[in-house]
């Protein structure tokens, strides 16, 4: 049994006649598992993120999508997270005046009132995030500002990284986490992302560039094109997209 | 929609007859009764409404702090200059409390360390609170009666010194009108940190005049209108020394069927150059029938300054609503975080403790659906 097993997946932004994205795309992730998906601009990369997440405006017109034999598509955004469903967004939202360490309580309460699971205490849960901050080189200080308030791209996908090892998902979506981040930042969000992996989790690696896949190795790289996966290998295939782009597989 | 020619007439007690103020104050009064700006303040609210406040019992407030050195605390002071502090012509109704009422003046003349406090039981005598050059003063205000009230408050600021200023309005649901003017001279700074609720109609009248050179005010406002109830705002800001200053932030959130309305006017004066005022209102409404009327005015005679104003009127933001729903927080529970954030991005100062969780208050009743 597949963690997350999506099928004859097509789906489509805006209303009834809104534009088809995802023309019939199939992905099984197993625990355990690391999956990359490369594809050119417009192929469906994000859409695909979204669609998994639950977010308004994205339609599910044909298919199937489950996570831990749980049926996706009939749950809010609010409840597939407490299924175990985590999106690292590629743009994080800036939320003033609601404080990190808020956001952080009050996302860790509602997932563990979902799960029947003891609410943590409070003061360990903030010596808890203090030290999942300092480990991500995140300066402290921030939980205290405003939700991603001022901060820079790097500090908003190592706090992305910050709520993945904290909430510990049983899959995670990374919608191009790489992005805008510089070498050094890479690095220390590649090595958050493999703390979190374990047999027990899956990952799936959104990105353009291969550049990701030398810190977080994937067991499987996927292409999308068009809405569809046209091609899957390992992480060689990475490199030779890097190496001829996509031309010659669309 | 006003009902501005059923204004009662006002005389004037003996305090005020041989006094710069009182020369021609009901020539003035009656004037200023027909003035358009006059006019525009009470475009939403009946002035009837307010006026009519004024047959009601007044009582002295209580005060506490007041026992520090460097206060004195006068009632019906024999002589007391209030003819550059008080404007008839800006303010006419709240002239006519002053004529109405037992008066009580508050000197400060030297650094408190500790608040001065006023607490109100009702409808309130007005009060005049003088801070001498170079004072540095915190004053809080709280209400303790739900009965209908009103309350008028001149604060004059000598020059470089500071007064902090902050009145939590919670507890009352009937009518209220809090007036407060406020004279700062040179370099003087004040900062007023208003949080209220609504009521059946709480009405806020903030003047500024910002007359000495180098002047400074701030205002931060937090307002949540429940259902069914009504605020309104009405803030200026003159300018008139030059390179005074400016900042105001408010913040409103509109229950369905609340009403809110937001008017602040920013006077730059011809003498006030290079001058700055910034203002920002900004509205959420939480249902389709919440009424919310804003309008932030600049009215500039003077071409070397600089000044922003802007309102906005909105539903919660849908990314952010999104964001919180990804991390398995329950879209009601979301909602009310957001509220939350918005109202706590203007809760500062003395009374924000007791501020955050009053003005969240009325959002737990709220199905937030």
């Amino acid at each position: 049994m597949s963690l997350l097993d999506v099928r004859d997946l097509h789906a489509s932004v805006g209303e009834d006649d809104g534009q088809a994205i995802l023309k019939g795309l199939n992905l099984q992730i197993q625990a355990g598992e690391v999956h990359a998906i490369m594809g050119p601009n417009g192929s469906g990369k994000s859409t695909l993120a979204n669609i998994l997440s639950g977010r308004p405006g994205y339609r599910v017109t044909r298919g199937t999508l489950s996570l831990d034999s749980e049926d996706l598509a009939v749950l809010e955004p609010h409840e597939r997270a407490q299924a175990g469903l985590f999106l690292a967004f590629q743009y994080p939202v800036e939320i003033p005046g609601v404080s990190n360490m808020e956001f952080l309580k009050a996302s860790t309460d509602s997932l563990a009132k979902a799960r029947n699971a003891e609410q943590p205490d409070a003061a360990a849960f903030v010596r808890h995030v203090r030290t999942l901050a300092e480990s991500l080189d995140l300066d402290p200080q921030f939980l205290k500002r405003g939700v991603n308030e001022g901060f820079s791209g790097g500090e908003k996908k190592r706090n992305e990284i910050l709520q993945l090892l904290l909430l510990d998902p049983k899959m995670a979506v990374l919608d191009e986490t790489d992005s805008g981040l510089d070498i050094d930042a890479l690095k220390v969000v590649a090595e958050g992302v493999n703390r979190y992996r374990n047999d027990n989790n899956g990952v799936l690696l959104i990105t353009h560039y291969q550049r990701l896949l030398d810190y977080i190795v994937p067991d499987v790289v996927h292409v999308l094109a068009d809405g569809q996966i046209i091609q899957s290998g390992d992480k060689n295939l990475a490199l030779e997209l890097e190496a001829k782009g996509y031309t010659w597989l669309t | 929609m006003a009902d501005l020619d059923v204004v009662e007439p006002i005389t004037l007690p003996n305090w005020l007859t041989d006094t710069p103020l009182g020369e021609g104050a009901i020539e003035r009064y009656e004037r200023a009764l027909a003035r358009p700006s006059h006019r525009e303040r009470w475009k939403y609210t009946r002035v009837k409404k307010i006026t009519g406040l004024r047959s009601l019992p007044a009582i002295r407030p209580d005060l506490s702090g007041h026992e520090q050195a460097g206060i004195v605390v006068t009632e019906n002071p024999d002589h007391l200059d209030l003819a550059d502090l008080v404007s008839i012509q800006r303010a006419p109704e709240a002239f006519a409390q002053l004529c109405t009422q037992p008066l009580l003046h508050i000197a400060v003349s030297a650094d408190l360390s500790q608040p001065l406090h006023l607490s109100y039981r009702g409808s309130s005598w007005p009060v005049i609170i003088d801070a001498a050059p170079n004072v540095k003063l915190t004053l809080t205000e709280a209400y303790e009666s739900d009965q209908a009230q009103q309350q008028t408050l001149w604060l004059r600021l000598g020059a470089n010194s500071l007064v902090t200023h902050a009145r939590n309005s919670f507890y009352s649901t009937a009518l209220h009108w809090q007036f407060v003017s406020v004279q700062a001279h040179a370099h003087s700074h004040y900062r007023l940190h208003n949080h209220a609720l609504a009521s059946s109609l709480r009405r806020q009248d903030t003047q500024i005049q910002l007359v000495g050179d180098g002047a400074h005010a701030e205002l931060n406002s937090a307002v949540m209108v429940a259902e069914r109830l009504n605020l309104d705002q009405q803030i200026t800001i003159e300018h008139i020394g030059a390179q005074t200053s400016s900042h105001q932030r408010v913040h409103n959130i509109i229950a369905d069927r609340g009403q809110s309305t937001f008017n602040g006017r920013i006077h730059i004066h011809n003498g006030a150059k290079k001058s700055n005022a910034q203002l920002s209102n900004k509205n959420i409404g939480l249902g389709a029938s919440a009424t919310i009327n804003t309008k932030p005015e600049l009215e500039i005679y003077n071409d070397d300054v600089s000044c922003a104003h802007g309102a906005t009127i909105g539903r919660l933001d849908d990314s952010q609503l999104f964001y919180l729903c990804s991390r398995g927080v329950a879209p009601a529970a979301a909602r009310r975080l957001l509220c939350e954030g918005f109202l706590h991005q203007c809760v500062d100062g003395p009374l924000a403790d007791t501020a955050r969780p009053a003005l969240i208050g009325p959002l737990q009743d709220m199905s937030m659906a």
